[in-house]
């Protein structure tokens, strides 16, 4: 029994390949059998973030066009060997890939592996559509900004009409002083916006940066602070019942006339 | 002034959230149902026997539960047109 999950946004930019690379290797380190698929055609990326960029010799165009088997097609990870991605192809366009020969390879995956995890490219075009089409469950990355909840709440109605029911909510980059502040929105603000279900809260990490200079996933570092949320989304999707940490912003009332309240 | 004070502290998280909503409840109508444009040209059809309203219609889709809840909203400015006039 295999799980396909897509992660896609609508607005680019905001953390799928990063959440794609995460949930892939930290699943990996709790034991699963796992493929992730970069499906941003073009515009490959998953493959340095996971480090693996010098190990692609074939590509999923390839794959999906016969120049390669299966097996070589499949790059190992260095450091776990749960762990497999299918790079994108850089010289191809997103209309080059089948969607019908992808669904086929999809079949194939889901006896070989515990979960695959799908990097959709960002958009609402092509690419998205294929991305998505062979998911069971879809994991909506999106960041507390305009922009980022306006584009998903899009990404929402397009995957409904599509009849996919299990679509979840990852926020990214959530700064909780400013939650605090009132000058972010919080995750209470965006869940009735959405009403979709939230999957797990992931803050921002000025410390990103140095993990994917590296290539070495946040997952990897114990002393990172996202390293625990993405672990716990992990667990989450292993179906453990993994409580949510709250970022609430305080009342201004509270703050300024609690001690009035009082008398 | 003490009032401006407490008008610059409202929140921008809270207009962003307000603003999001009223975006919304009028794009999903347009996004999510297919039969948008032809339920909005019938409802102005039948709307226009009775009232002068037609240009501020206000069709908006909110989401609750998961699910798409359609709000149709009819401002009625002038009074109900006379019934001698039929359509
Ligand atoms: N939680 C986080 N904290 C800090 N930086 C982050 C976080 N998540 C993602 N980033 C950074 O945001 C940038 C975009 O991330 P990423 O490439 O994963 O987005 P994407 O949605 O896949 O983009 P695209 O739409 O181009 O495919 C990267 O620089 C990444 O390091
Ligand atoms: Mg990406």
């Amino acid at each position: 029994m295999s799980k396909i999950y897509t992660i896609t946004s609508g607005k680019g930019g905001v953390g799928k390949s990063t959440t794609t690379a995460n949930l892939a290797l930290g699943m990996a380190i709790l034991g699963k059998k796992v493929v992730a698929i970069d499906l941003d055609i073009g515009l490959r990326n998953l493959d340095m973030i996971l480090g693996l960029e010098n190990r692609i010799v074939y590509n999923i165009i390839d794959l999906l066009e016969g120049r390669a088997k299966l097996n070589s097609a499949l790059i190992r990870d260095k450091r776990n060997d749960n762990l497999k991605l299918l790079a994108a192809s850089q010289t191809n366009s997103k209309e080059d890939l089948s969607k019908e020969k992808f669904l086929n390879l999809l079949e194939q995956l889901k006896e070989q592996f515990d979960f695959v995890f799908i990097d959709s490219p960002a958009g609402i075009e092509t690419g998205f559509s294929n991305a998505f089409a062979g998911a069971d469950n879809i994991i909506i990355v999106a960041t507390p900004e305009i922009s980022s909840i306006r584009d998903a709440d899009r990404v929402v109605g397009i995957l409904e009409a599509n009849g996919k029911k299990n679509i979840s909510l990852i926020l990214n980059r959530v700064q909780p002083e400013l939650v605090k502040k009132g000058e972010m929105m919080s995750q209470e603000d965006i869940l009735q916006i959405l009403a979709i279900d939230l999957l797990g809260i992931v803050p921002n990490d000025p410390r990103m940066i140095e993990y994917t200079n590296k290539g070495e996933p946040a997952v990897l570092n114990k002393s990172s602070i996202t390293a625990n949320a993405y672990m716990n989304i992990t667990r989450r999707l292993l179906g453990e019942d993994v409580p949510q940490i709250e970022f609430k912003p305080k009342g201004l009332f509270q703050k300024l006339f609690g001690k009035l309240q009082r008398t | 002034m003490l009032f401006d004070f407490f008008k610059r502290k409202k929140k921008s998280a809270k207009e962003a959230a307000e603003r999001l909503h009223i975006i919304l409840a009028h794009e999903r109508g347009m996004t999510r149902l297919p039969f948008f444009d032809d339920l909005k040209a019938d409802l102005i059809k039948v709307l226009s026997k009775y009232t002068n309203t037609k240009d501020s219609l206000d069709i908006r889709v909110n989401r609750q539960d998961g699910y798409d809840i359609l709000e149709i909203n009819v401002p009625i400015k002038n009074k109900a047109k006379r019934q001698k006039t039929p359509a």
